[in-house]
């Protein structure tokens, strides 16, 4: 056997409880005022939920203003793993019970547009797209196959480097004739590779489960582009649609992971985050920075404390590089099988409302809004937080976005490399293997022999 | 093999094992009496010793071999990895053998399970769930016997170390001398009953009862219990039938066919089995088009928490295998071992019962490679793996105790199987002779289930019921919770004495029947199970504040051919009560009465009963029968109560809340016990609850097809 064990606090477990039991019945039906009930699949998220239920809330208030006999309730799938809810929703679909729209990862729309279980919404998009709320290219990537667009982007969430200034303000203290400068967040003049190293060295301390970790950085296919990017390489792929992967910018990224990972042991390695993951340790003070997404902002403001925060640029390989940030949209999406399909593109546009995307930004939930209308509101949203100073840093972010090219291989070659991962951070592979592995794992999946 | 075809009636009378299996002795055929026959005819076939060997040793080393070349729970991206490629197929050389060229598990280090012993230098095959009970059970069968009693001392003696339903059962076992088959339940707090562990652990006890599979299944239903419930043991069953009669056949598709009588007809193991055949027919040369279809039939379970140990879609892939294998060994383990999902463990299903179709004969295509691998003619060995040959955290199955031998040759576990083989054979009128072996083979008791339309509320409605004096309906949602398998449950909220019900008029008067049905109450709710004919002779049980799902059994005999089968509220239950149902699943048993202890109304007792037994005339030393007790407790709570044999702890078994006070309601203990001398003292202990205790009956110990 081997089952899963789910990881959910009370907390999640609780706020989950309330909403499926909301979301109970015979797979949406009407109310009593006659209103089709559209159901919304959501990821399971203590902190999002509020965000994506205040963006429900308000497009039931659009469609309400507007006449429409339809109202949206949330159905939040009780997993915090994009996997796990990926394969609960395409069961639900073949089930023809739950969400008939819903939310997905970047990651997973392919496999979604591929099964050929959701529909087609280039009739949305146009109608989106000939009101000038949104931008016609914004529409466009992952979604679209042969024409058709079959994904909605809910938001769009790019990388950015977070440091806790109290950490490097308290060593600075102790050592003051070698204090360490924070991380720069100017992403024309990014901190190098080197500097990053030499400070997570340094903000390095102690042992065992007390120990506290300069950096924490995935060594992620899907960031491997855009580190390669800053190391003046492309991403992945050459202008060509060439997987360039086992290149001297790759070789010189993994490099860089191997030095901290296991020369210096400046960063965690997966058995340091088996029990509390890199992000809860970050937000505990256990590590002083972190390289990840725009999605923590909510979480880092909520949970640091008394530290304080910042938010620098992705490092790059050598001074005057442009540094880039991998960018994730995520997707709505509608079911091919609902019953009641025309109202879901309803609901659909509600949510892509003025109104529902500002009530999501303002929690700083969903990233940044792809209405241009609505970013100002997610941006002064951040305003009054404690990453007030760092608005700029986070917005310039989003003029140096590189996508990850997904693809309906590209998550089954992520997982084989992740998989081997463990055997290179163990030390029983090369960096140089580990990166020629991943070529051909690359190169493998384009040929379709995975 | 030489075939005699006789009746021999007075031998099978006196089967040990297995009431239900071999009954049927007075004779009843369905024209006199309606109702399922359980007294399939019997031929007497030959096999000589040496080969039954041969064949037993063939699915031992089958078992393995599917083992070590399956895939298990390998992921596409996001998705499961159904149908891999056929060039990942190396025998003997998957995964589980160290081979990572295709897949890298985690925890790479614990994984091999195919290694030198630098002692021999020879491979070892360590121990796994895929068989480390399945030859614990032979230990267990010659030490100690096969009832519910004997299995929970042999867990409890040698410590079990397992995954899931078998762990799960191993800790009830330890906290409350728990007896199965309330180890695998979900009233119990089996929290993993419906995982894989019932069929992947437990099949090969068809090798205990070749060319008997009633006895097979007999087995399964006791050992496979002890781990799990529902559909698990219904396909522990059909593995189990194909390993026993395998031993008299030469093509697999047969086999299957013979041995899905155990697959009730509607239930969802035969849907699915039904699908593999039409898949395999509309895909001939397309096993990972057909695979990705069947697996899109896959429903949702209560509790499951991944979906690549599914027990249906497992079992999908096995018949597939089969179906594509082409009586073929080597390509039987192929498909098998890359079909997908549960793949070690289905491989390990499918290569057994393919070893012993063919034996272990040099000719044989596997021959070779199983022999210079692993059996070395004689000198390949099992090791119990004990985390001592590698640094880190075991994290494997296997039995803990010291007293449990480390390693054992593979010579030395078939001669286990033969031995427990031969005595299970005399004790159902075989005979041992001369090197051969005299079997009463049967074919299968004939599928007794009466599963209706929408008995599992996967129509999402409420047709195939009936209700008056209160609401019914069906409640359809994503997440179990209410529902036990799929989508829907039934829901019955209460007017005044509300009731839901079935009208099953296929039954035959003055049988006995058992309804296996999941249920839900409110809070303080109380609701009876009921049967009642049309001149309004009912019976019933009850249970109360049931605030999550758990499997109630109720058992009836027909009055008339027509009844009324379902849920109702008394006259006292309030407006608004409601009960939730599902998997409403009949089907006629055997229950032979050999004795009444004692006829009395219900009475109450505090912390304790105590009661003298006789031994019922027949019951022979060390035959489990049922003691059935009937009783109220309104506790608020099932707890475990503890069963004392001549003052020593015999076992426990779980005691329902039946009512919400002490005025009314009652159910009955299904006690699984073996008396130890002419005329026990047994005790049930329910300390700090007070209990009513009325009528006790011994019952003959029977199979069932549903758990």
């Amino acid at each position: 056997m081997k089952h899963i064990f789910k990881k959910l606090s009370m907390l999640a477990v609780a706020a989950v409880m309330c909403c499926s039991l909301a979301a109970c019945g015979k797979g949406g039906g009407t109310d009593k005022d006659g209103n089709v009930i559209v159901q919304m699949s959501l990821m399971n998220s203590t902190n999002e939920n509020p965000g994506w239920l205040a963006m429900i809330d308000a497009a039931n208030g659009v469609l309400e203003r507007d006449g429409e006999k339809v109202r949206i309730e949330a159905e939040i799938i009780m997993t915090d793993s994009w996997d796990q809810y990926y394969t609960k929703v395409t069961s639900n679909i073949l089930g023809k019970i739950g969400g008939t729209i819903g939310r997905i990862a970047e990651s997973h729309m392919p496999q979604m547009v591929n099964k050929n279980q959701i529909a087609d919404l280039t009739e949305v998009r146009n109608a989106l797209v000939e009101t000038g709320e949104y931008a016609a290219d914004a529409f466009e990537g992952v979604a679209v196959k042969d024409g058709k667009y079959y994904g909605l982007p809910s938001g769009t969430q790019h990388m950015v480097l977070y440091y806790n200034k109290t950490i490097f303000d308290e060593y600075n203290k102790a050592h003051p004739e070698a204090p360490v400068d924070y991380p720069s967040g100017d992403w024309n003049n990014a901190s190098t590779f080197e500097e990053i190293r030499e400070t997570a060295k340094k903000l390095t301390s102690g042992s065992g489960a007390s120990k506290k970790f300069g950096l924490s950085a995935g060594p992620y296919l899907a960031y491997a582009g855009m580190y390669a990017k800053n190391s003046g390489g492309d991403n992945i792929f050459n202008a060509d649609g060439e997987c360039v992967i086992a290149t001297k910018p790759f070789y010189d990224v993994y490099e860089w992971f191997e030095d901290m990972l296991i020369t210096d042991k400046s960063m965690p390695s997966t058995s340091d985050t088996q029990t509390l993951d890199a992000m809860a340790r970050f937000l505990g003070g256990n590590i002083a920075m972190i390289i990840d997404g725009v999605w923590q902002i909510h979480d880092i403001c909520k949970y640091t404390g008394d530290s304080e925060i910042g938010v620098a640029a992705i490092p790059v390989a050598a001074s005057g590089n442009v540094s880039y940030s991998t960018t994730f949209a995520d997707r709505f999406w509608a079911s091919r099988n609902s019953p009641h399909l025309k109202e879901d593109k309803i609901a659909l546009k509600a949510l892509m409302s003025a109104e529902a995307i500002t009530a999501l930004s303002s929690k700083q939930i969903g990233g940044f809004p792809v209405r241009e209308d609505c970013v100002n509101n997610y941006l002064s949203s951040i305003e009054s937080t404690k990453l007030a100073g760092y608005v700029d840093v986070i917005k310039g972010g989003m003029a140096h976005k590189v996508s990850v090219p997904y693809s309906t291989y590209y998550n089954i070659v992520d997982q084989q490399i992740n998989q081997k991962m463990a055997t290179w951070i163990n030390g029983d592979m090369s960096t140089k293997a580990f990166v020629d592995f991943m070529d051909e794992t690359m190169k493998k999946g384009m040929a379709g022999k995975l | 093999m030489k075939i005699f075809k006789r009746i021999i009636p007075f031998a099978l009378c006196a089967a040990v094992l297995s009431g239900a299996a071999l009954a049927g002795c007075k004779g009843r055929t369905p024209e006199e009496g309606g109702g399922a026959n359980f007294k399939p005819e019997v031929t007497v076939k030959e096999i000589s010793r040496e080969e039954y060997v041969n064949k037993t040793l063939g699915g031992l080393l089958g078992q393995f071999a599917g083992f070590l070349s399956g895939y298990e729970f390998v992921q596409y991206g996001p998705d499961p990895y159904i149908g891999m490629p056929e060039d990942w197929f190396e025998f003997l050389n998957g995964p589980y053998a160290g081979n990572f060229e295709h897949f890298t598990p985690p925890d790479a280090y614990r994984y091999d399970r195919l290694r030198i012993n630098e002692a021999t230098g020879k491979n070892e095959v360590w121990s796994d769930d895929d068989y480390h009970i399945d030859i614990f059970n032979q230990l267990i069968i010659d030490e100690f016997g096969t009832s519910s009693y004997a299995i929970k001392e042999a867990w409890k003696k040698y410590n079990v170390g397992d995954w899931g339903g078998g762990d799960e059962a191993m800790r009830l076992i330890n906290s409350a001398d728990m007896l199965a088959p309330y180890t695998g339940t979900i009233e119990a707090g089996n929290r993993y009953g419906w995982c894989t562990e019932a069929y992947i652990e437990n099949e090969t006890l068809g090798m205990n009862a070749a060319g008997m599979p009633n006895i097979a299944t007999a087995l399964v239903d006791t050992f496979a219990s002890n781990v799990g419930y529902f559909n698990s043991v219904v396909w522990a069953k059909f593995y189990a039938a194909m390993y026993s009669l395998a031993y008299f056949e030469s093509d697999i598709v047969t086999v299957m066919q013979k041995a899905a009588v155990t697959l009730p007809e509607g239930s969802y193991p035969r849907v699915i089995y039904d699908k593999a055949f039409e898949l395999f027919k509309k895909y001939p040369s397309d096993y990972k088009a057909a695979a990705t279809e069947l697996a899109e039939h896959r429903r949702m379970l209560y509790r499951l928490d991944n979906i690549q140990t599914d027990p249906d879609i497992n079992g999908g892939f096995a018949v597939l295998s089969w179906l594509y294998g082409k009586n073929s060994y080597l390509d039987t383990c192929k498909y098998s071992s890359i079909m997908g999902y549960d793949g070690d463990c289905t491989a390990a299903i499918c290569v057994g019962v393919m070893g012993i179709l063919k034996g272990f004969k040099p000719e044989n295509e596997e021959y070779a490679a199983l022999n210079d691998t692993i059996y070395y003619n004689g000198e390949g060995a099992y090791y119990n793996d004990d985390g001592s040959r590698y640094s880190g955290a075991v994290y494997q199955a296997r039995i803990k105790s010291k007293e449990y031998p480390e390693t054992q040759k593979i010579d030395d576990i078939v001669d286990l199987y033969r031995k427990n083989f031969e005595k299970i054979l005399v004790e159902n009128g075989g005979v041992v002779k001369d090197g051969k072996y005299s079997i009463p083979t049967t074919e299968l008791i004939e599928d007794r289930s009466h599963l209706f339309a929408n008995y599992d509320a996967e129509k999402r409605d409420t047709s195939g019921f009936e209700s008056k004096n209160g609401k019914l309906e069906c409640i359809v949602e994503s997440e179990n919770g209410n529902s036990h398998s799929g989508y829907g449950a039934f829901k019955l909220t209460n007017v005044k004495e509300g009731e839901a019900y079935h009208t099953f008029d296929n039954l035959a008067k003055g049988k006995t029947y058992r309804l296996s049905v999941y249920v839900k109450t409110g809070e303080g709710v109380q609701a009876s199970l009921f049967a009642e004919d049309k001149g309004g002779q009912r019976q019933e049980i009850t249970f109360a504040n049931v605030t999550s799902l758990i499997n109630k059994q109720f058992i009836f005999t027909a009055t008339d051919k027509s009844m009324k089968v379902g849920f109702g509220f008394a006259a006292s239950a309030k407006n608004g009560d409601s009960v939730i149902f599902d998997d409403f699943m009949l089907e006629e048993i055997e229950r032979e009465e050999i004795a009444k202890i004692s006829e009395q109304d219900l009475k109450l007792s505090s912390d304790a009963y105590l009661k003298t037994f006789k031994m019922p005339e027949g019951v022979k030393a060390g035959e489990e029968v049922i003691i059935s007790v009937r009783y109220r407790s309104y506790a608020g709570n099932s707890f475990p109560c503890a069963i004392y044999r001549n003052s020593d702890i015999f076992g426990s078994v779980m005691a329902s809340n039946t009512s919400k006070n002490a005025v009314a309601g009652y159910d009955y203990l299904e006690i699984p016990y073996v008396f130890e001398k002419p005329t026990d003292t047994v005790q049930i202990k329910f300390e700090g609850y007070k209990m009513y205790i009325g009528d006790i009956t011994v019952y003959r110990k029977t199979q069932y097809m549903f758990r």
